[in-house]
């Protein structure tokens, strides 16, 4: 007896102070957790780059902070060399003024070489887009036409081989079609490749900030465990550690997708939290006198209420989704609407360019207007005003 | 035995709530020191000047908010966190917004049966629904079980947030100035409805309002919650610094089961004998002289 009434009595206190819609961690406690996430941060990364230092002691993309430390210390003590052999070379401007004009002729001579060689290396890129997949497309078709009507007009006392071969000359034809067309066409695995990326990195993340955001919302202590990392997470921009994300996951799919995830997380995780903020904390007191376990309140009372909300936050992140995505395709791959941008603009062919940014602006306005709809079906009761 | 359970059926000892307030590095001190004990099948209501308290009593009752010291039980129980024991109705956002009328009436249902037992028993869940549309019937809202709270008027919505509370069938129903929000006629509806229910169901009702006639019309018991009184260990004049620095106290305590005509003269004298006694941040009375003279009332 007295121990149950110890346990419940433990039970009330973790309730009180720890994990619970009503608990209020004390303030030590929420000093403890708001640091936490990034003593465990620190701790971890020295962990791993050390493991891979001792795995490959000549490795660079895992510094260990000692020395990123002495490295930083140099760039902000050291002079900067880059602007004091300019600034020498200033000085020394006059006496090497003829030996820089004839510098200057060979840069240029070089350059232009360049500029030839790597043209030279898309020539054959060019000759494929040279080719019109319609023409050939309607060609085919007529030829079918051609041999059906042959086939047709046949006399029934024709031969079995002479049927074949007309029978084979379609399915050849057939097959060559097959290979043509919209869905083998430049455009159509650009836009494949590009909203899959964009889908499966925009699902990940929309899904985990929903759930994380639920549970920031709504419990104290993954609230201070989490808010201020977060913010300082989400203060990184993406777009200056692309590279190395680049480096760490790789150029493909894998690379473009975490890259999207790591810009998109941060800010519709806060968004979300302060969303679920919003939610009328009489709702699920309501909830709780009616006999709703934690679970139940966030499954049936705050999940509901988040929904169109957070339908609201993908759409208006979804622009900063494929701001990220258009950037991290200018890395060249096989395919995507940016990357094929990037090709295109080295020819300068704006006859093609200007196309795909229509083609765009046209998928992510059905993407905008499809969340849209899917909100209004998803919670008739909410009224956009 | 039994008597003295009904007797102390609320039960509050030395309930004292105090906030941090980080602009002055102080306490801010709400209730100090609130002795109470609430009769079973009372209809009792609180009233006070704005800011003496009044929501954060009930929500230490409802068990949103635990006090710093001192003793809430409920039918000889610790309050713990929210749970069905206690039912509320606030002012607003009482309703679920997702949810219709019906299906918030249902609420406690489904929050208490699995998801699967609509279909593996089916008899229970017609009852459930049968119950669920009794007692819409009874708040006077067939016809509306399927909008959305959002289509109702504020006096629809606060039936539908009573029936929704009666459905569970709760040891004490609390009432957070639920009719503040209406227009005077509906209002006056809503509490001769109230009464009605409570006649009916024989239930205790803890009532918070700041309206004196409101609360004197539907109460049996009514708690006069104040700051403004004079403490002893406050300077006699001028010192405005400390004026409120003691929290609030119940101040008086009067059977009201009697006070039911709005227009008798006894109504009239009894709602300026409470704003004199409470009300009035300019009159203060002394601690010896509060009229705790209800037979439920004590202080330690």
């Amino acid at each position: 007896m007295s121990q149950n009434a110890s346990t419940n009595q433990i039970k009330n206190f973790f309730k009180k102070y720890v994990w619970g819609m009503f608990a209020s961690p004390s303030n030590h406690f929420k000093i403890f957790l708001r640091i936490l996430p990034f003593i465990l941060a620190i701790v971890g990364y020295s962990v791993f780059s050390a493991q891979q230092t001792s795995l490959d002691p000549k490795q660079k993309v895992y510094p260990s902070i000692s020395k990123m430390i002495v490295k930083f210390q140099k760039y902000t003590f050291e002079p900067n060399r880059q602007i004091v052999s300019n600034q020498i070379n200033a000085n020394k401007k006059d006496i090497d003024l003829k030996n820089e004009e004839i510098q200057k002729q060979n840069d240029l001579i070089a350059e232009s070489n360049k500029l030839n060689n790597e043209s030279k290396a898309y020539l054959p890129l060019l000759k494929k887009s040279k080719e019109n997949p319609y023409k050939d497309w309607k060609k085919i078709k007529k030829e079918i036409k051609k041999v059906d009507k042959k086939i047709k007009a046949l006399p029934e006392t024709a031969s079995f081989s002479e049927k074949t071969t007309l029978i084979i000359d379609k399915y050849t034809l057939k097959f060559e079609a097959a290979y043509i067309g919209f869905f083998n066409s430049a455009l159509y695995h650009d836009t494949i490749s590009s909203l899959s990326r964009l889908g499966i990195s925009m699902g990940i993340a929309s899904s985990f900030a929903l759930i994380l955001g639920i549970y920031m919302g709504t419990y104290k202590l993954v609230e201070y465990t989490l808010k201020d990392f977060t913010t300082m997470f989400s203060l990184i921009q993406p777009v200056a550690i692309m590279p190395v994300i680049m480096i760490i996951f790789g150029v493909e799919d894998f690379g473009k997708i975490i890259f999207i995830i790591l810009g998109v997380l941060p800010t519709m995780l806060l968004t979300l939290s302060l969303k679920v903020k919003d939610i009328p904390i009489q709702t699920i007191v309501k909830s709780k006198t009616l006999g709703a376990s934690d679970f139940q309140t966030i499954r049936k009372v705050v999940f509901p209420q988040i929904l169109p909300h957070f339908l609201d936050t993908v759409r208006l992140t979804l622009f900063f989704g494929w701001l990220l995505l258009l950037t991290s395709e200018t890395v060249p791959t096989e395919s995507g609407l940016g990357y094929r941008i990037v090709v295109e603009k080295r020819f300068a062919n704006m006859d093609i360019i200007i196309p795909y940014i229509v083609w765009i602006v046209f998928i992510s306005y059905l993407l905008d207007r499809s969340i849209a709809m899917l909100q209004k079906v998803v919670s008739p009761w909410y009224k956009t005003r | 035995m039994n008597n003295k359970q009904d007797k102390n059926f609320l039960y509050l000892n030395n309930v004292r709530k105090v906030y941090p307030d980080n602009k002055t590095k102080s306490d801010n001190i709400v209730l100090n020191d609130i002795d109470l004990s609430v009769r079973k099948g009372e209809f009792c209501t609180v009233v006070g000047p704005s800011g003496c308290g009044k929501s954060t009593l009930l929500r230490l009752i409802l068990g949103q908010e635990s006090a710093n010291s001192g003793i809430v039980h409920l039918n000889n129980q610790e309050i713990g966190i929210p749970c069905s024991r206690r039912g509320i109705v606030y002012q607003n956002y009482s309703l679920f917004p997702h949810k219709t009328v019906f299906e918030n009436v249902m609420a406690h249902y489904k929050f208490n049966n699995n998801f699967f037992k609509r279909w593996s028993n089916p008899a229970e869940y017609n009852r459930a629904k049968e119950e669920a549309m009794h007692y819409i019937e009874r708040v006077k809202l067939k016809g509306s079980e399927n909008k959305y709270p959002e289509e109702l008027s504020g006096g629809m919505r606060q039936r539908a947030a009573i029936a929704q509370s009666l459905i569970a069938k709760p040891e004490i129903l609390l009432m957070d100035e639920p009719f503040s929000a209406l227009d005077p006629g509906t209002r006056e509806d809503l509490q001769i409805f109230t009464k009605d229910i409570w006649e009916e169901n024989n239930m205790t009702i803890f009532f918070v309002s700041h309206d004196l006639e409101e609360s004197l019309f539907l109460g049996t018991r009514i708690l006069v919650i104040s700051q403004h009184y004079e403490h002893p260990d406050s300077c006699p004049n001028a010192c405005k610094k400390e004026d409120h620095g003691f929290g609030s106290l119940i101040v008086a305590d009067h059977d009201i089961s009697d006070y039911n005509n709005k227009e008798s003269a006894k109504f009239g004298q009894m709602i300026e004998k409470i704003r004199v006694e409470g009300l009035d941040p300019e009159i203060k009375q002394r601690i010896e002289d509060f009229n705790l003279m209800h037979k439920d009332s004590y202080r330690d």
